[in-house]
């Protein structure tokens, strides 16, 4: 097979944690130092380590997000884990120009609401950055890592009965990811 | 005869040039991503920035 492209997008949650194990301030190389004991934990540092790493020999990884998506972040590094103004930035910083804009990635200043008709801001958002990658750039799948369960089941359904760009939405655990890009 | 469409509240699908083949792979990896979570009822990520040891391969 030839090597061909997808869109990849980390929940809110695979951020927080590798910022939370490197501490500040986080770098891609310490991260790769640490080894979690919390199994949960070590898929989500090993997820953005391969989105990291950005390809294997099937698949090139665009990893891209959202003005929301980092929002949320830099809020729940700050209110969560006390994080400064400037600490919670940087991370921001390290992510865009480290990960996001090596891969090719993009950052959507604006993702459209209400595809998940949930309540909930943050699973909102997420999935609507997914969905609005899906619907600019419709030859590109786009997996989303998440472990949330609820959020996991939600848009797999989707994938599978919903129509339009939900199709084009692939819900992947860390886990999976992690295998899928080592296949 | 029904044949709209918007009669059917249709959305059009997505016409993607991706390979058929890594689309049916990787929804084959979204279904085992759910069955993984099987028999598992905590999140694992807790809104409140919580976190918890409750991923079902946390014991191997």
């Amino acid at each position: 097979m030839n090597t061909q492209y997808a869109n990849v997008v980390f929940d809110c949650n695979v951020y927080i944690t590798c910022a939370y194990l490197t501490g500040v301030p986080f770098s891609f190389t310490r991260l790769n130092a640490i080894h979690p004991k919390n199994a949960s934990q070590m898929y989500r540092q090993q997820a953005l380590l391969r989105g990291f790493i950005g390809f294997n020999n099937k698949l090139e990884y665009h990893v891209s997000w959202s003005t929301p998506i980092a929002s949320t972040v830099r809020y729940k590094l700050e209110q969560v884990f006390d994080w400064t103004r400037k600490e919670s930035n940087d991370f921001i910083h390290e992510i865009f120009t480290k990960l996001i804009s090596p891969s090719g990635g993009i950052t959507l200043s604006e993702v459209a609401e209400g595809w998940l008709r949930t309540t909930d801001y943050e699973d909102d958002i997420v999935y609507g950055t997914c969905i609005q990658l899906a619907r600019e750039q419709p030859d590109i799948p786009v997996l989303f890592v998440t472990d949330d369960q609820e959020l996991l089941h939600t848009s797999t359904r989707l994938q599978r009965t919903g129509s339009g760009p939900h199709r084009m939405v692939y819900p992947l655990s860390p886990y999976s990811f992690v295998t899928l890009s080592k296949n | 005869m029904i044949s709209s469409k918007q009669d059917l509240n249709y959305e059009e699908p997505v016409r993607s040039g991706a390979d058929p083949d890594l689309l049916a792979f990787l929804a084959k990896a979204s279904e085992e991503s759910v069955r993984q979570f099987t028999g598992t009822t905590a999140p694992m990520y807790v809104k409140a920035g919580e976190y918890r040891l409750s991923h079902p391969l946390a014991s191997k």
